[in-house]
């Protein structure tokens, strides 16, 4: 796999797309049966010449009507023609029409569907009112409409139906593709020159597949239903000609005497409907997978997959508002998550948790709270809140803690008002009466200094300013009068105007109170600003913990000494940034012995060598670094 | 590697590379409603191997002037130069002729990259459009360039899926650069990303800029970002220029207060400094926003700490400070750049 080439092979790059898809779609078994039984079932109807055992209009009137036998495998119908013959030979018909009636719908309604998104303007404006006009038209007078024509027939009939089918792909089509038209890959293909049919087909036509291959794979469905119910009504294929529609039929007319003369047709029809749906669904996923991380990632082997359980004995400091210790967490397949998490905040302090995305600092605080997704669980360790032992991290929130999240807009909800959403996290504290929830909601607004609460209060999320918006959202954590607020990233999605008043917020507040605050960022100088303490996290792992000064001024691990490093507040401009080389590694691909030594500059075989583990220097000062005396003796010179 | 040099200074006209001259921007949302003009009379030059960088909060206008040097929007009024030719009415069949010198990477490399292309698709795609090389020859491009932006050649068969930010941005970057363009716009180049992988893309930038001696316009919305990494520095605010100069300088000590906000805000992490920075930081809420299409006075004068009577009659010029120093547009940037209380930094 690891064929190390300088020289890309251009045509195997472009075979690496279909092979991801091909990939993924194996997966899917229900899909994969779907598929096999549509191809055999088109194999059989196209060969039915050379298979059938009989010629569809073969009558055999001594035995009308008889069952399953040797002779007739699906049993004979009325005039004793075979019903398998029939079956495979009205299958043509079946098939070619669906086939006529997808490619004509395909032909008009895709092409025109991502130009009319592409273009957009009057091109989008005319195309859009043809297609109201055409969906405007009632499909069974067209249809019946061309049966009446002397010429054409049955095809003629599927054609007519793809053009019915056509204004609501389009539709569909145009719809997929409109927000991918200002996506930047487009626009930039677009400015490099490539033509619009190309951008078209390798950039948006790919990104629409997913819908439209279910929508085909529905019409294809109600296609046949139609087509079958307008031969069971006599139209298109007239007997004695097979047909589906004509053999449900006949089978209708004689229900009382042979009612097995319904089955084997039912049974087809039912039969094809369902792989189209199950064919367009495994598609659509397939589509969506094959291009992703999850697909072409090996999954990491059980053998790693062991959850290093904490050495020593730890107990939870008594005194502490949240206690956490040897807090590992781990995803259904058993792959750790974190490990051996622990860390102590007091009432009223305020403590960071800083690392790189992918370290494990959100996973932490939302076992805090109780709030662990699905597919994660608390594989080993304790969690104490305000005295009490919190069990599982799953199911039941943890009260007396707030959480603000990163982007407002995602736990506000955009249909209700500011007023509204923060009132039903009072009413959730306890029974009040009406002008009790009001009041109270005007109050947290206004503790969170918004300047105008009556009036933001009658506003629409989308309609608040995104500083605004995070105020309203602290006001909501502090509905419940908790004693710690946990925050992830509160700021990042913030101008650094606005984070500096968040972040002034959230101090005032803290002092008010007496609330401890729990703050996730990336970002030292947030941390600088607002905490007392903080822990670092790298891969799952505290690696350090101290007061902010104490870190930044002295730090005991080469992790948080390369994160100060890597800021450019202290880069001098013409000389290079001392980054940290690699990235962070996925759970599951963590090194042995240190997780930091790949990266790290004084990484020696001893690092390697085995689980380092987090040593305790002061009160609360700690590392997980065998070098720290190095870094030590580099900070006194 | 020293920084003794002498600070950067605006080459002369004839060296420009990019030339805005008085840019104005409007958005019309509905024809019964006036325009809301995003970019208000703002020029700037880029000269060859220049580092200009556009600094200003959310909505000051910043992507709109990469938009309308890109011609994604039309300009209201003004001229863009690019190497000599007016190009802010070329059609896009003449922009086409400029893709091979004027190049874009954006903020998020999620959405720069197709999601369905392998990585090798996608930076032959530039070449392969413009015909000039034959496949076999784009493909060597191809490896080489991976290689040049830190990546492995045979990441070429990859899908952008399975690739980290930062490599990711790598790769936006390689495909930037495959037709060997001499202006790249950086829009937010590095906020998507964390502090370390975002040092490495830095680092990255300002190596390729020696290597192939680029012209970067950059636009961020972090001074310190900027103060790093930029020669030259336009500070904008609500779509007008409020402080224009060598980096350095405007970054160490601001003549205007808006650039003064934006460095005082900034936390340092220092907790000692930043203690002293936040004591002596004076702002005006920003929800006291400017009122929008205000007719006279400065911009900013709503959010000003060091506003005066007159700031909210007459529009301030954009003019130097000192002779040959920063361009400001403060009637009292003169009393602010003598001034100083600026935290040690």
């Amino acid at each position: 796999m690891t064929a190390v080439a300088t020289r890309p092979p251009l045509a195997e790059i472009r075979s690496v797309s279909a092979r991801a898809f091909a990939r993924s779609f194996r997966r899917h078994w229900l899909g994969m049966t779907a598929a096999a039984f549509l191809l055999l079932l088109l194999v059989a109807c196209v060969a039915a010449p050379l298979i059938a055992p009989y010629t569809p209009e073969a009558e055999d009137l001594t035995i009308p009507l008889a069952g399953p036998s040797l002779h007739h495998l699906l049993g004979t119908d009325q005039l004793g023609e075979d019903v398998l013959s029939r079956l495979l030979y009205g299958g043509v018909i079946s098939l070619e029409g669906i086939g006529e009636a997808l490619g004509v719908a395909i032909v008009l309604g895709v092409p025109l569907g991502l130009l009319s998104a592409y273009r957009g303007r009057a091109l989008d404006a005319v195309l859009g009112r043809v297609a109201d006009l055409g969906l405007a038209i009632p499909a069974i007078v067209i249809l019946l409409m061309v049966f009446a024509l002397p010429v054409g027939g049955e095809t003629a009939a599927m054609v007519a139906l793809g053009f019915i089918y056509a204004p609501s792909l389009y539709r569909i089509v145009r719809g997929a593709a409109l927000p991918l038209r200002e996506a930047a890959y487009v626009t930039n293909a677009r400015m490099s020159g490539v033509s619009t049919p190309l951008v078209l087909w390798r950039h948006v036509l790919p990104g629409v597949a997913g819908p439209l291959a279910v929508n085909l794979s529905l019409t294809a469905g109600v296609t046949l239903t139609v087509q079958t119910g307008l031969n069971y009504l006599g139209l298109g294929v007239s007997p004695p000609a097979p047909s589906w529609g004509g053999m449900i039929s006949d089978a209708q007319s004689v229900l009382n005497q042979q009612p097995w003369l319904l089955v084997p047709t039912g049974l087809t029809v039912a039969l094809t409907i369902l792989s189209f749906v199950l064919l367009g669904d495994a598609v659509r996923d397939s589509l969506a997978e094959a291009w992703s991380l999850e697909t072409s990632s090996v999954r990491p082997a059980r053998a790693i997959a062991r959850v290093p359980g904490p050495r020593t004995v730890q107990t939870a400091e008594p005194d502490a508002l949240l206690s956490l210790r040897g807090v590992s967490i781990s995803d259904r397949s058993g792959r750790p998550l974190t490990t051996d998490v622990s860390f102590d905040v007091q009432a009223g302090e305020a403590v960071g948790i800083v690392g790189e995305s992918g370290c494990g600092k959100t996973l932490t605080t939302l076992a805090v709270q109780g709030l662990l997704p699905p597919g994660t669980r608390l594989a080993a360790g304790q969690c104490w809140f305000g005295g009490e032992q919190r069990s599982s991290g799953h199911g039941k929130r943890t009260p007396g803690i707030g959480y603000v999240a990163q982007d407002p807009a995602v736990s506000l909800d955009p249909c209700f008002t500011v007023g509204f959403t923060i009132a039903e996290v009072v009413r959730a504290q306890g029974h009040l009466p009406r002008s009790a929830v009001r009041a109270q909601v005007l109050e947290l607004m206004a503790s969170v200094r918004i300047a105008a609460p009556a009036e933001v209060a009658r506003l629409y999320p989308h309609q608040l300013s995104g500083g605004l918006a995070q105020r309203a959202q602290i006001a909501m954590a502090l509905a419940s009068e908790p004693r710690l607020l946990v925050a992830d990233e509160p700021t990042t999605a913030l101008d650094v105007t606005i984070q500096a008043e968040i972040l002034d917020l959230l101090r005032a507040l803290r002092a008010e109170r007496n609330m401890a605050l729990l703050l996730i960022t990336h970002d030292w100088g947030v941390v600088a600003d607002t905490c007392d303490r903080a822990v670092v996290m790298y891969a799952g792992q505290v690696v350090e913990q101290g007061t902010v000064s104490q870190l930044v001024s002295a730090p005991l691990h080469p992790y948080t000494r390369a994160l100060l490093q890597a800021n450019p507040q202290r880069g001098v401009p013409g000389s290079k940034l001392l980054a940290i080389p690699g990235t962070v590694p996925a759970p599951g691909s963590w090194a042995p012995g240190c997780r930091f030594a790949p990266r790290c500059s004084l990484a020696t075989d001893d690092c390697r060598a085995g689980d380092v583990t987090l040593t305790a220097l002061a009160e609360g000062r700690a590392t997980r670094c065998i070098h720290y005396s190095d870094l030590i003796a580099e900070v006194s010179r | 590697m020293t920084t003794e040099a002498a600070p950067p200074r605006e080459p002369a006209v004839s060296e420009m590379l990019l030339r805005l001259d008085d840019i104005s921007i409007d958005y019309r949302s509905s024809r019964f409603r006036p325009p809301h003009r995003a970019v208000d009379g703002v020029s700037l030059a880029i000269g060859s191997g220049e580092t200009l960088a556009v600094v200003g909060e959310s909505g000051s206008g910043k992507t709109s002037i990469a938009k309308a040097v890109l011609g994604l929007v039309p300009v209201t009024s003004g001229q863009i130069w690019f190497g000599g030719q007016e190009i802010s009415r070329w059609r896009q069949r003449q922009r086409q002729a400029l893709a091979g010198e004027l190049q874009i990477v954006y903020q998020d490399p999620f959405r720069a990259l197709s999601p369905t292309r392998t990585v090798g698709q996608s930076l032959a795609e530039p070449l392969l459009t413009a015909r000039t090389l034959g496949k076999a020859e784009v493909r060597e491009r191809v490896g080489a360039m991976l290689e040049q932006v830190g990546l492995s050649a045979s990441a070429s068969i990859k899908h952008p899926g399975e690739m980290s930010g930062g490599e990711r941005q790598r790769v936006v970057i390689g495909r930037a650069l495959m037709r060997s363009p001499r202006l790249v716009l950086c829009d937010e180049p590095v906020s998507s990303l964390d502090v370390s992988i975002q040092a490495q893309i830095l680092n990255l930038l300002g190596d390729l800029q020696q290597q192939l001696s680029l012209s970067y316009l950059f636009i961020s919305h972090n001074i310190a970002v900027v103060r790093y990494f930029a020669g030259r520095v336009l500070v904008l605010y609500s779509g007008r220029v409020m402080e224009a100069g060598p980096a350095e300088l405007v970054c160490h000590t601001p003549t205007h207060p808006y650039t003064r906000t934006l460095i005082d805000a900034v936390p340092d992490f220092d907790p000692v400094i930043q203690s002293e920075r936040r004591r002596l930081r004076r702002t005006i809420p920003a929800s006291a926003q400017a009122s929008v299409g205000a007719p006279a006075g400065c911009v900013f004068a709503a959010r000003c700490p060091y506003v005066i009577d007159i700031c909210r009659e007459i529009r301030p010029a954009l003019k130097p400070v000192w002779d040959g120093g920063p361009l400001s547009a403060c009637h009292r940037a003169g009393e602010l750049a003598l001034h100083q209380e600026s935290p040690p930094a």
